[in-house]
């Protein structure tokens, strides 16, 4: 849909930071990519809380691995790998999106991925994921849910096949947060960033920024910056959160895209179709 | 198709000046690898039952299972030494295979310098599966050691020596009858989820009792155990009914838990009260972590 081009300004701190937006799927922000932090690892220093990592995620995360060491080892190539990557999801599923939020889905499997197959996830350059709603369930005892994970390398402006693991029957668990402890001191911790991405949601709100509901939705997401040190995932969940804020359903998304690119000034791309 | 506890009242844990649970200091560890819906699982009874034997007897502190052939044959009931003779005549054959199995298999290494030399092994960080050629592949350079192991992402579960006792692994019929390898499978990971001072015992997202005393149990647990959320119903009511899993109803805060409604009054935050699965025999320095200090008084033992 082609609407018009509108430009606001808004006052984070010190700084302005330029935004365009078309009112119902297209914004583009001047500024360096927001980051989520690393919350649970900064509680558990800050705080020094002890915490509880979901079981069956970090049990899917190892079994991810697995699919990938074993072949990789078994070529004689040695992991983790140095480089700089790309990684396909394709997840099908009996299950609802309700159930399988694809953002939480492709962080679980790179957070899988990292330092296992390579060396740090800071290396993933573009990831994306796609959903197909299977109308059968495979089997009474089997998982609901089939995944394929290619990852690639990048050379220059190609991608190298390094191992696919295609057509997995096993049992998706998205992304989960830990448990904490002690549920007195860790409840409520606010982060700066989220201080800042609320300023920008309020202001494009403000200025007519609407996410209509129902989909499928297909999510665009590209960072540009100094984001060399950036995890995609965790600057992609900065920016689902203020979509969520403007009106997106996770359980509309049915692919995510994310790509990330040095350059000399800061510029986040978000496109919903 | 859920399983029902019947008469949940009369198993539930009540405070009581008995010890209701037994707390022992020995534990082993499992990988908790070999229970997966992407792990092809043993080929036969024999070398699962062995595979446990080992581990359980694998010594940390030299790297070594000093457990001969003989040893492990009269232990789990695969031979009798005739009364008089030194030895035994010869290895029985599920023994041998099984031994080889998990050598050639790399789920263990012979450290016996040659075959005048009773059999002793290591343990190896148990390999990968690669479907595609359907083969067992050794991970690199993971030590099967805890910090290694958890640092490296693979997951092991602390299982009670006692919980897992050479009778229950023996290869009589009854013994094969009454611990089928499900209930072993199944017991080992009920473990992997028991954290007490998380939970109070098994991760009640993992598997519950409601208040009719219906059990509750996730589906992504059945499916490790490559099987029905019905056939894993019947096996923990079974552990249920034999006293080796408890119910124990508890009060959790922002679903953690905080203790037990039979033995502490209510907390001051907003609490639910879930019913939780502890099995019988705990592990003594669970018990004793810097974590467990204050909830060990809020706990019936």
């Amino acid at each position: 849909m082609i609407t018009g081009i509108h430009a606001l300004s808004v006052k984070s701190g010190k700084r302005n930071i330029q935004i365009q937006h078309d009112r119902v799927s297209q914004i583009t922000i001047f500024d360096e990519p927001l980051i989520e932090p690393y919350e649970h690892t900064e509680r558990r220093v800050i705080n020094e809380v002890p915490l509880l990592q979901n079981i069956p995620m970090m049990d899917f995360q190892s079994k991810i691995a697995m699919l990938f060491r074993g072949p990789l080892t078994s070529q004689g190539i040695q992991v983790p790998l140095k480089g700089v990557f790309e990684v396909d999801i394709e997840l099908q599923s009996f299950r609802s999106l309700d159930e399988l939020p694809l953002l939480d889905v492709m962080k679980s499997v790179i957070d899988g991925l990292n330092n296992e197959i390579v060396v740090n996830d800071q290396s993933l350059y573009a990831c994306s994921i796609g959903y197909k709603n299977l109308k059968t369930k495979p089997s009474r005892i089997k998982p609901s849910d089939v995944l394929s994970v290619a990852l690639f390398e990048r050379i220059g402006n190609r991608r190298r096949l390094i191992h696919a693991a295609d057509d997995v029957n096993i049992y998706v668990v998205p992304k989960k947060d830990p448990l904490f402890l002690d549920y007195d001191n860790d409840a409520l911790w606010s982060f700066d960033v989220h201080d800042q991405r609320d300023i920008i949601c309020d202001a494009l709100r403000a200025d007519g920024m609407r996410i209509a509901g129902g989909g499928p939705i297909k999510l665009t997401l590209n960072f540009e910056g100094s984001i060399m040190d950036k995890d995609l995932d965790n600057m992609a969940r900065v920016y689902f959160k203020l979509l969520e804020n403007l009106g997106l359903q996770s359980r509309y998304v049915h692919r995510i895209d994310l790509a990330k690119a040095q350059a000399g000034k800061g510029c986040t791309r978000i496109s919903l179709s | 198709m859920a399983v029902q506890i019947q008469n949940l009242s009369s198993f539930l844990v009540k405070n009581s000046a008995v010890p209701q649970f037994e707390i022992t200091p020995q534990w082993f560890m499992v990988q908790r690898k070999i229970i997966s819906e992407i792990y092809p699982d043993f080929p036969d009874p024999d070398t699962f039952r062995i595979y446990l034997y080992l581990c359980k007897h694998f010594d940390h502190s030299d790297k070594r299972c000093k457990r001969s052939k003989e040893k492990i044959s009269i232990d789990l009931g695969y031979a009798t030494k005739q009364p008089g003779a030194q030895r035994l005549m010869n290895y029985p054959r599920e023994v041998d295979h099984a031994l080889a199995w998990l050598e050639n298999n790399k789920f263990i290494k012979r450290t016996n310098r040659n075959n005048h030399q009773p059999f002793q092994c290591e343990m190896l960080t148990a390999p990968d599966f690669v479907p595609g050629i359907n083969a067992f592949i050794e991970p690199a350079k993971v030590n099967f050691e805890w910090y290694s192991l958890k640092d490296s992402n693979h997951g092991y579960i602390m299982a009670p020596n006692m919980a897992f006792d050479d009778r229950i692994l023996k290869k009589s019929p009854s013994a094969r009858k009454t611990w089928t390898d499900r209930k072993l499978k199944t017991l080992l990971m009920l473990y992997a989820h028991t954290w007490l001072e998380y939970f109070g015992g098994v991760d009640p997202e993992i598997v519950t009792v409601d208040s009719g005393g219906k059990l509750v149990i996730s589906k992504w647990f059945c499916c490790n155990l490559k099987c029905s959320e019905r056939q894993a119903g019947d096996v923990i009511d079974w552990f249920v009914s034999r006293g080796l899993l408890k119910p124990v109803e508890c009060y959790f805060v922002q679903d953690v838990y905080y203790g037990d409604t039979g033995r502490c009054s209510p907390p001051a935050q907003a609490y639910e009260i879930k019913i939780v699965l502890r099995p019988y025999y705990l592990i003594r320095h669970k018990l004793e972590s810097d974590l467990m200090k204050l909830k060990k008084g809020r706990m019936i033992l």
